[in-house]
């Protein structure tokens, strides 16, 4: 019986170990490195000459990672919002035609959109060929998108469709009758949206825009590809070349602590929220 | 009254549908125009002269003397091999952690979720920097192992997770009554959850390889200059030749759609957003 207890009590662990062992020496053990790093110098005393390297260098880039990413983290929000409320409302022809395609960018990996948005919005490309065509641009100057511009059109590309389909959920757990009891008083879609269907999937709305900051940030093929060296680029570019270039892991380690900082407090937030739903809650 | 409302808000719901139609197909075609095409001059519509001559070139058909010239299946087979290595790997170490997530009160379980979640909400660029330096000591930069190791570990977020919520999905009742009628607890879960679990867990499979497929950030730090997959033959022939570049990410681009309309319907949104970062 006491056998039986032991294994009982053992069991789990011995199940979750390998999974442990792999996240501890390829995850944390480098995350704690890169932390720990920032902060040492070659013969391992603390210094600050990293930080120091990386606001004099680096300060526009730090302003502009975070402002873009800020930028179209909102306005592929905005564009969600509307389109999960007309998926969750309307009941035109139009609906599952729009329902099947505005997920397409979902499954095209960064590394390709990067691509698309190369050829795309190249001096010479399809985009320009077409404001060409209508007479917006000038063909001796064609507008120039390989900075924030091409970032902001990438980022709202890919990163709109799975904001969607988190904001979808949370409209999709408000009752049908609360909305067609608001219909009856007469409440139009937006004051419906304002007053009821926002407040009530704002968990979902918050977690999709949590994710979609912190992955925008976190973007290196999009800025690399697009921007590459030019300035302003972002920081994911910068610690890229002080590792490729320079051999310089303390300034690399430092930006990167400066990109943790800026998820920083959206990402644990983030976490807890789903350890908090899974631990406590049953599915 | 009501008729003109109704259509002008069908004309609205029409225009929005055009303009959705051209923002997502729009770069798309600039992709697949450019892979056929052998000679486009600005400011032309369309390329002067059409042709699959770079595709041939690309997959091999075809000797090639284009400047920047890539080999599509040198690289499919490098990153196929990869992928299909880390889904064996993620497969054999997240069965038995879902499966005592799903089942067993785990101590720390908080704790632990929150560590197996941290690569998806923080920036996971500096930890492969670092994972760098580490295998540099270890002799594995510039090899398919390291690369391998470098996919294992963002895959095996995913793959914990779709795997503890299948086996979540399971009635723990089925497991007692196969225990009740005298079948061994080993015997219990080859011949009842396994089966039950076999197309959530083929829908983390193939999710794991689709990550691996598309991984960029890692094989950049850790596998270059050596080690060549899909997304890396993309990057370093993107600034130098729009043709081979264009045919190699429509390559890249192909599975991932392919797949994933097939195990969409298993997985959860939160999933979706991890899809090549």
């Amino acid at each position: 019986m006491n056998k039986v207890n032991v294994i009982k009590k053992i069991l789990p662990f011995t199940l979750i170990l390998p999974s442990f062992l792999v996240m501890l020496f390829l995850y944390l053990y480098p995350f704690a490195l890169s932390i720990l790093k920032s902060f040492m110098d070659d013969q391992g005393r603390f210094t600050l000459k990293y930080y120091e390297e990386a606001f004099s260098s680096y300060k526009q880039d730090i302003f502009f990672s975070f402002w873009i990413s800020l930028l179209s983290m909102f306005v592929s929000t905005f564009i969600a919002i509307i389109l999960a409320a007309y998926l969750r409302l309307s009941n035109t022809p139009f609906k599952p035609i729009i329902n099947s395609i505005y997920r397409f960018p979902l499954f095209i990996p960064m590394v390709v959109v990067a691509q698309m948005m190369r050829t795309f919005l190249a001096p010479h490309g399809l985009l320009n060929l077409m404001l060409l065509q209508m007479g917006l641009i000038n063909i001796d100057y064609p507008p120039w998108f390989f900075d924030w511009k091409g970032m902001l059109i990438g980022f709202v590309w890919k990163q709109t469709p799975f904001m969607v389909l988190i904001i979808l959920g949370g409209f999709q757990m408000i009752d049908d009758s609360l909305i067609e009891a608001a219909r009856c008083v007469g409440a139009n879609i937006f004051k419906m949206l304002v007053n009821i269907m926002l407040p009530l999937a704002r968990a979902s709305i918050a977690i999709a825009m949590i994710l979609i900051f912190a992955s925008n940030i976190s973007t290196f093929t999009l800025p690399y590809m697009l921007i590459g060296g030019a300035t302003p680029t972002t920081i994911t570019v910068d610690i890229a070349h002080r590792v490729t270039y320079f051999g310089d892991w303390g300034t690399a380690n430092a930006l990167g602590v400066v990109s943790y900082l800026m998820v920083g407090a959206f990402a644990i937030y983030y976490l807890r929220e789903v350890v908090r739903r899974s631990v406590y809650v049953q599915e | 009254m009501y008729r003109s409302r109704v259509l002008i808000s069908r004309s609205i719901e029409l225009i929005a549908l055009i303009f959705l139609f051209f923002w997502i197909f729009a770069p798309f075609s600039g992709l697949v125009l450019w892979s056929v095409a052998i000679r486009w001059y600005w400011p032309s519509y369309l390329p002067q002269e059409i042709g699959l001559d770079y595709w041939l070139q690309a997959l091999g058909l075809k000797k090639s003397l284009a400047i920047g010239a890539v080999s599509i299946i040198d690289a499919l087979r490098t990153s196929v091999f990869i992928a299909l290595t880390v889904v064996v790997l993620a497969m054999i170490i997240s069965l038995p952690a879902g499966y005592a997530f799903a089942r067993y009160d785990i101590p720390f379980k908080g704790i632990l979720l929150f560590l197996y979640l941290m690569p998806q909400a923080f920036p996971q660029q500096p930890v492969f920097v670092n994972l760098m330096a580490i295998f540099y000591k270890l002799d594995l930069v510039g090899t398919l192992q390291g690369v391998v190791l470098a996919h294992l570990m963002p895959s095996l977020v995913y793959a914990i997770w779709i795997t503890t919520a299948t086996f979540k999905s399971i009635p723990p009742e089925l497991e007692e009554a196969a225990r009740v009628s005298g079948a061994n607890p080993l015997r219990t879960f080859m011949r009842v959850t396994l089966p039950l679990a076999a197309p959530g867990l083929l829908a983390s499979a193939v999710f794991v390889f689709l990550y691996s497929l598309d991984e960029f950030t890692g094989t950049f730090f850790i596998g270059l200059p050596f080690v060549i997959t899909l997304p890396m033959l993309l990057y370093s022939s993107s600034g130098y030749n729009m043709q081979f570049a264009s045919a190699t990410a429509i390559v890249l681009m192909v599975p991932s759609i392919v797949f994933m309309l097939i195990i969409e319907r298993f997985l959860k949104a939160e999933y979706l957003g991890g899809m090549g970062a």
